[in-house]
C-alpha cells in the first residue's frame, strides 16, 4: 500500500514536471527567427488552390518581420514538376524555395540542401533546435521527405489516402439487416477485398430501388474511383502495398545503403492481382470514373451517387463532407484505413535549392511555413491537413463542433501514421532517383487496361519494362527483373 | 434568293451560331457564378442563378491580372508587327519570283513541323545563357519565330492572286520595284494582310506552352495566369472564367475589325481585267 | 521615281557614278533576295539551332543530367518497335483525315453561304470567329467540363430534351470527341480564308458566265473552285501540318488517356516529363521527317494547281 502511494506520488510528480516542461517549451514561431543577414529577395514556386491562397497572406508577415522579399510564382498543379525540373536541370538557380512532392525527393536530392546543414549554419539553436521542432511532424512524412538518410524537405500538407464511406448508411439498421441477410456477415467498413467487393455490389442500385428505406431518384453506385490517367497509380499503390508488394523490392546492404532493386515474381503477381481486382471493382463505379480525377470521384460521393471511395486523399475529406451535407442533409462520411492498411502516402513539401543565392532566408521561410502557426492557418482557413501531429491532436479540432469532419480526419491520420511507420522506409518510391519519372509513367500505363487498351498481362509487362528502362536511365542503383 | 432559300440560310446560320456561341456563353455565365452553382446537376442553373462579382474581385485582388494582361498586349502587338513586316516582304518575293524554286518556301513552313516541346529545351538553354528568360523581349522573339512561317505562307496565297499584268503595266510606266510593291500590290492585298495580322495577333495572345516555360513572374502573359487556376483540389472555374471573359474581349474587337475590312477591301481593291 | 542611272547599270553601259547599296538591293536582279533577308535571319537563328541540337542528341542517351552517352542508331531502332509510339502515330493520322475533311467541307459551305452581303453579316461573321479567339488551353478545360457525364452542360441539355446521357469520354468515343473539339475551334479558319478568297475573285468573269446562262453548279465547279484551289490547298497543307502537332485539346481533358494519346503528347511526355532528351529528340526528328514527307507531297500538288490557274 505504502509502495503504491509512493509510486503514485512519483508518477504524478513526473507528469506535472513534464507538463510544465511541455508548456514551457514554446513552439517555434515567427518571433524565433533571428536577424537574417542576407536580404536578397527569394523566389518560390507553388501550386494554386485555397491552401496557398491563405498561407501566402502569412508569408507577408514573414516579409515584414525579416525584411526579405518573397516572390511567389503560382502554376497549375499538374505542371509544377515540369516547370521546376526545367529550371533545376538547366541550372538557372532561379528558385530558392522548391515545392516538392515527396516521391521526387530522391530525384532532386542533388539540387537540394540537407536541411540539417542549413540548421547548423544559420540556426542559433543549431541542429538540436531543428530536430526538436520537427519531432512533432509525422515520422512517416518526414521519412518520405528524406533522401539517403538526409532530411531534404519539410511537409507543407499531406495527401495521405484513406477510405471514405457513408457512415450514415453503414449505421442504418435497415441496410445492416439487408446486408447480413444477403452476405451472412455484419456490415462494417471493409478490411479485405472480398468485403469491399460485396459491399460495392450491395450498394450498386438502380433508380427506384431504396436506400435506408427511402426510394432512390437516381442510380446509385457502390464505389467511386479515380481510374483516369491522373491518379490511378496512387490507388493501385494502396493495393499493392497492402498486399505486401511494391513496384520494385528494395534490397539493402548490411550497412543500410541500397544494394539493388529487384522486381520479384511476387511483386509482379501482386501487381497483376491488384489490377484485376481494381478492374473488377470498376463495374460498380459510375461510367465517368474512367477519366476521373479526384474532383469527379469526390463529387460523386458528395452528391450522394456513390457510397464508398475505397481510396481518396484525406485532404479532400472536408470538401466532400461539406458537399454531402448540402446535397444529402442526413449524410455523414467516415474515414478508415484502405484495404490492406497501407494507403498511398506523401506530402507536398518545401526544400531549399543548392543554387539559391539566399539559402539563409529560404531556410527560415521553410521552417516558418512548417511551423505550428502557419500550419494552423493552413488547417483552419486553407482546409488542408497538416503533417504536424501536435496540431492534429490539438483540442481545438476535437471539440463537438469541429470533430466532424476535421477531428475525424486528424485522428485517422495520427493512427494510420503509427500503423504504417514500420513500412515506409522500404517503399520503393522513396528510395530511388527515378521516383518522379516512374510515377508519371505509371499514370499513363496503369490506366490503359482500365480503358481496355491493353490486357492486364500486357500492362504488367509494359510497366516492368518501362520501370527498368527509366530507373536504368535515371538512377545509379541497378535494377533487375526476377 | 427565293423564300425557301432564305429560310434555309437563316436556319443554318442560326444553328452554326448557336453551336459556336453557346460554349463561350458558358464562360461569361460562369464568370458570375458562385462555386455551388458551377458544380450542380440542375439544368436550369445553367442560365438562372444568382450572380456574384466575387470571381472578378478575387482575380484582381489576389493575382497580378493587369500586369500580366499588359505583358500579353505588349508581346502580341510587338510580335505581330514584326512578323507582318518580315512575312509580307518574303511572301511577295516567293509569290512574284518563286525565289528558291519553292524549296525555300517549303523550308519556311517546315519550321512548324517540329514538335514545339522538343524545341523548347534547346531554346531554354540558349535563353538561359543569354539572360533572356522571363523577359518580354525573349518571349516576343519566340512568338515572332512561330508566326512567321504561317504568315509567310498565307500571305503567299494572297499575293499570288494579284495578276502579273498589273505590275508589268506599272513597270512599263516606269515604276520601280519598291514602288510597285508599296503603291500597287500592298493596297490590293489589304484583306489578306488584315486576316493574317489578326490570326498572328490572336495566336500570340493565346499562346501557352512557351509562355509558360519561358516566363516566371515578370514577363508572364495572362494566358498562363488563367490556366494556373487548375489547382490541386479543384479547378477554380470561377476566376478562370472571369479571366477568360476579359481576355477574349480585345481579340473579339480585333476580329470584328478584320472581318469588316474584308468588305471594305472589296470596294477598294476591285480587280479589273 | 525616275531610275535612269539604275537602268544603265542593268544594261552594262558605262555610268557616271557607282550605284548605291539601296539601288543594288532594289535592282531587278537582287530585289527578290533582299525581300527575303529578314526571313532568312529568323530562320537561321531559330530553326537551325534546335534542329541541329535535336539531331545531335537523337544519337545519344541523355537525361539532361550528367554526360550524354553515344548510342548510335539505337534510339531509332527502339522507336520503330515502340508500340505506344506507333499507335499514337496511327491515331494522329486518323484525327488528321477526319478533321481536315470536315473543316474544309464546313468551311467551304459556310464561305459560299456567307460571302454575299446579307443583313447582320458583320455580327454573324464576327461571332463565327469566336472559337479561334479563345486560348486553346481554356477551351480544353471548358470542353472537359461541358462533356462531363454528370455535371456537363451537354448532357444536362440532352437530359432536358428527354434524351439519354452520352458517355463522351469513353475509350471508343473519346478520340472523336477530341476531333469535335478541334473542328469546333478551327472551322472558322477555313471559312474566313475562303470568304476572303471569294471576295477577291474578279466579278466580271462571273458576270460573263451569268450572261452566258451558266448554271450555279457549273459556275461553282468550273470557275469558283479552280480559282479557289490555291487557297484550298494552302488550308489543307497548313491544317495538316498543325493537326499532326495536335496537343492542346488533350491538355485539359484526357491527357493522353482513354486511347487518345497522340503524337505530340507522347513526345511531350518523353521530353518534358521524363526529360529523356535523347529519345525525345529521336521522336522529334522522326516526326519532322514524317510531316515533311506528307506536306511535300501536298505542296507539289499545290504548286501544280497554282501553275495551272495563271
Amino acid at each position: 500500500m505504502r509502495h503504491r502511494g509512493i509510486v503514485g506520488g512519483v508518477v504524478v510528480a513526473l507528469v506535472l514536471v513534464c507538463s510544465f516542461a511541455v508548456l514551457a517549451q514554446e513552439k517555434f514561431g515567427l518571433k524565433d527567427i533571428p536577424e537574417i543577414k542576407n536580404k536578397k529577395p527569394i523566389n518560390m514556386i507553388v501550386e494554386t488552390g485555397a491552401a496557398w491562397d491563405k498561407v501566402i497572406e502569412y508569408i507577408k508577415q514573414f516579409e515584414t518581420a525579416t525584411g526579405v522579399k518573397v516572390n511567389i510564382e503560382r502554376v497549375a498543379s499538374p505542371v509544377v514538376y515540369s516547370k521546376e525540373n526545367v529550371e533545376l536541370m538547366a541550372g538557372t538557380g532561379y528558385y530558392d524555395v522548391v515545392y516538392v512532392e515527396t516521391s521526387w525527393t530522391c530525384e532532386w536530392s542533388d539540387y537540394l540542401f540537407d536541411l540539417e546543414e542549413l540548421a547548423a549554419k544559420y540556426d542559433p539553436k543549431g541542429v538540436e533546435g531543428f530536430r526538436e521542432d520537427i519531432q512533432n511532424i509525422s515520422p512517416v512524412l518526414l521519412r518520405c521527405g528524406q533522401a539517403y538518410g538526409k532530411q531534404m524537405v519539410l511537409p507543407f500538407y499531406t495527401y495521405h489516402m484513406g477510405m471514405f464511406l457513408r457512415q450514415d448508411v453503414y449505421d442504418d439498421p435497415t441496410e445492416q439487416a439487408a446486408f447480413k441477410a444477403k452476405y451472412g456477415y455484419d456490415l462494417k467498413p471493409p478490411t479485405t477485398y472480398k468485403e469491399l467487393y460485396d459491399q460495392a455490389e450491395f450498394f450498386t442500385r438502380k433508380k427506384g430501388d431504396t436506400l435506408k428505406g427511402k426510394t432512390l431518384d437516381h442510380d446509385l453506385y457502390g464505389v467511386a474511383m479515380m481510374a483516369g490517367a491522373y491518379q490511378i497509380n496512387d490507388e493501385i499503390s494502396c493495393w499493392i502495398w497492402g498486399m505486401g508488394g511494391d513496384y520494385a523490392t528494395v534490397v539493402k546492404n548490411p550497412d543500410g545503403t541500397i544494394k539493388e532493386f529487384v522486381i520479384t515474381k511476387k511483386d509482379k503477381d501482386i501487381l497483376k492481382q491488384a489490377l484485376t481486382q481494381y478492374k473488377d471493382l470498376l463495374k460498380f463505379a459510375p461510367a465517368g470514373c474512367l477519366t476521373a480525377n479526384f474532383d469527379f470521384a469526390c463529387a460523386q460521393q458528395g452528391e450522394g451517387f456513390a457510397i464508398i471511395q475505397p481510396h481518396q486523399f484525406a485532404s479532400l475529406f472536408t470538401w466532400t463532407a461539406d458537399l454531402l451535407k448540402e446535397k444529402v442533409p442526413d449524410g455523414r462520411l467516415g474515414i478508415y484505413p484502405t484495404v490492406g492498411g497501407q494507403p498511398y502516402t506523401g506530402a507536398w513539401s518545401l526544400g531549399v535549392a543548392k543554387a539559391s543565392k539566399n539559402p539563409e532566408a529560404a531556410y527560415w521561410l521553410v521552417r516558418y511555413i512548417a511551423s505550428y502557426d502557419c500550419q494552423k492557418v493552413l488547417m483552419k482557413e486553407g482546409g488542408q491537413f497538416s503533417a504536424r501531429m501536435d496540431l492534429l491532436l490539438d483540442p481545438e479540432f476535437h471539440s463537438p463542433e469541429t470533430e466532424y469532419p476535421l477531428g475525424l480526419v486528424c485522428s485517422y491520420l495520427v493512427d494510420i501514421w503509427k500503423q504504417q511507420a514500420p513500412y515506409v522506409d522500404n517503399y520503393w518510391y522513396f528510395n530511388t532517383r527515378a521516383g518522379g519519372k516512374v510515377y508519371e509513367m505509371q499514370m499513363n500505363v496503369l490506366h490503359k487496361p482500365m480503358a481496355e487498351e491493353v490486357t492486364i498481362d500486357e500492362c504488367v509487362q509494359e510497366l516492368v519494362a518501362k520501370t527498368i528502362e527509366l530507373t536504368s536511365k535515371f538512377d545509379t542503383v541497378p535494377i533487375r527483373e526476377e | 434568293m427565293g423564300t425557301l432559300g432564305k429560310v434555309v440560310f437563316w436556319l443554318v446560320t442560326a444553328f452554326v451560331l448557336f453551336v459556336i456561341v453557346a460554349p463561350l456563353a458558358w464562360i461569361y455565365l460562369t464568370a458570375f457564378k458562385s462555386p455551388n452553382d458551377i458544380f450542380t446537376t440542375e439544368a436550369r442553373k445553367l442560365i438562372f442563378f444568382k450572380p456574384t462579382m466575387e470571381n472578378f474581385n478575387r482575380l484582381f485582388r489576389e493575382f497580378p491580372f493587369w500586369d500580366n494582361f499588359l505583358n500579353t498586349v505588349i508581346i502580341s502587338v510587338a510580335s505581330t508587327v514584326v512578323v507582318m513586316v518580315i512575312s509580307s516582304l518574303a511572301a511577295y518575293s516567293f509569290a512574284r519570283w518563286n525565289t528558291g524554286k519553292g524549296h525555300l518556301l517549303f523550308t519556311t513552313i517546315s519550321t512548324r513541323m517540329f514538335p514545339g516541346v522538343v524545341a523548347a529545351i534547346p531554346f531554354f538553354v540558349m535563353y538561359r545563357n543569354l539572360g533572356l528568360l522571363d523577359t518580354r523581349f525573349g518571349l516576343t522573339l519566340l512568338h515572332i519565330y512561330f508566326n512567321t512561317s504561317f504568315a509567310t505562307f498565307l500571305l503567299y496565297g494572297f499575293f499570288k492572286e494579284i495578276p502579273e499584268e498589273l505590275e508589268q503595266a506599272a513597270m512599263v510606266d516606269g515604276y520601280s520595284r519598291v514602288d510597285i510593291f508599296r503603291k500597287i500590290v500592298l493596297p490590293l492585298v489589304r484583306p489578306g494582310l488584315a486576316v493574317t495580322a489578326v490570326f498572328c495577333l490572336v495566336w500570340s495572345w493565346n499562346e501557352f506552352l512557351f509562355s509558360f516555360l519561358f516566363t516566371r513572374v515578370a514577363a508572364r502573359p495572362v494566358t498562363v495566369l488563367i490556366s494556373s487556376f487548375w489547382g490541386s483540389i479543384e479547378v477554380q472555374y470561377g476566376p478562370m472564367a472571369a479571366g477568360a471573359a476579359i481576355v477574349i474581349l480585345p481579340t473579339l474587337v480585333a476580329a470584328w475589325f478584320m472581318q469588316r475590312y474584308i468588305i471594305r477591301g472589296l470596294t477598294f481593291g476591285a480587280v479589273k481585267g | 521615281m525616275r531610275t535612269e542611272a539604275f537602268s544603265e547599270v542593268q544594261t552594262g553601259y558605262a555610268v557616271a557614278r557607282k550605284p548605291t547599296i539601296w539601288e543594288v538591293l532594289t535592282s531587278e536582279k537582287y530585289f527578290k533576295w533582299t525581300l527575303l533577308i529578314p526571313l532568312l535571319v529568323v530562320l537561321a537563328i531559330f530553326m537551325l539551332y534546335p534542329l541541329l541540337y535535336c539531331a545531335y542528341y537523337s544519337f545519344h542517351q541523355w537525361g539532361m543530367r550528367g554526360e550524354a552517352i553515344y548510342v548510335g542508331a539505337q534510339n531509332y531502332r527502339q522507336l520503330l518497335n515502340d508500340k505506344a509510339f506507333l499507335e499514337a502515330l496511327y491515331r494522329t493520322l486518323k484525327v488528321l483525315v477526319i478533321c481536315v475533311s470536315c473543316e474544309l467541307l464546313i468551311g467551304l459551305g459556310l464561305a459560299l453561304l456567307w460571302s454575299r452581303e446579307f443583313p447582320g453579316e458583320n455580327i454573324v461573321r464576327g461571332l463565327a470567329l469566336l472559337p479561334l479567339l479563345v486560348a486553346p488551353l481554356i477551351l480544353s478545360l471548358l470542353w472537359n467540363f461541358m462533356f462531363e457525364y454528370d455535371f456537363g452542360a451537354v448532357n444536362l441539355i440532352l437530359q432536358a430534351l428527354g434524351l439519354n446521357k452520352v458517355y463522351w469520354w469513353s475509350p471508343q468515343r473519346a478520340l472523336y470527341t477530341i476531333c469535335f473539339i478541334t473542328i469546333w475551334q478551327w472551322f472558322p479558319f477555313s471559312t474566313f480564308v475562303l470568304v476572303a478568297g471569294l471576295r477577291s475573285l474578279p466579278r466580271d468573269v462571273f458576270e460573263a458566265a451569268k450572261v452566258d446562262g451558266a448554271s450555279p453548279w457549273y459556275t461553282f465547279r468550273r470557275l469558283t473552285l479552280p480559282m479557289l484551289s490555291p487557297l484550298i490547298m494552302i488550308i489543307v497543307v497548313l491544317r495538316t501540318m498543325w493537326l499532326i502537332r495536335l496537343f492542346d485539346p488533350l491538355y485539359g481533358t484526357t491527357r493522353g488517356g482513354v486511347q487518345t494519346e497522340l503524337l505530340d503528347w507522347i513526345v511531350y511526355r518523353t521530353a518534358f516529363v521524363y526529360f529523356d532528351i535523347g529519345y525525345g529528340s529521336t521522336m522529334a526528328i522522326f516526326s519532322l521527317v514524317l510531316t515533311i514527307a506528307v506536306c511535300a507531297i501536298m505542296f507539289k500538288m499545290l504548286m501544280r494547281a497554282l501553275g495551272g490557274t495563271r
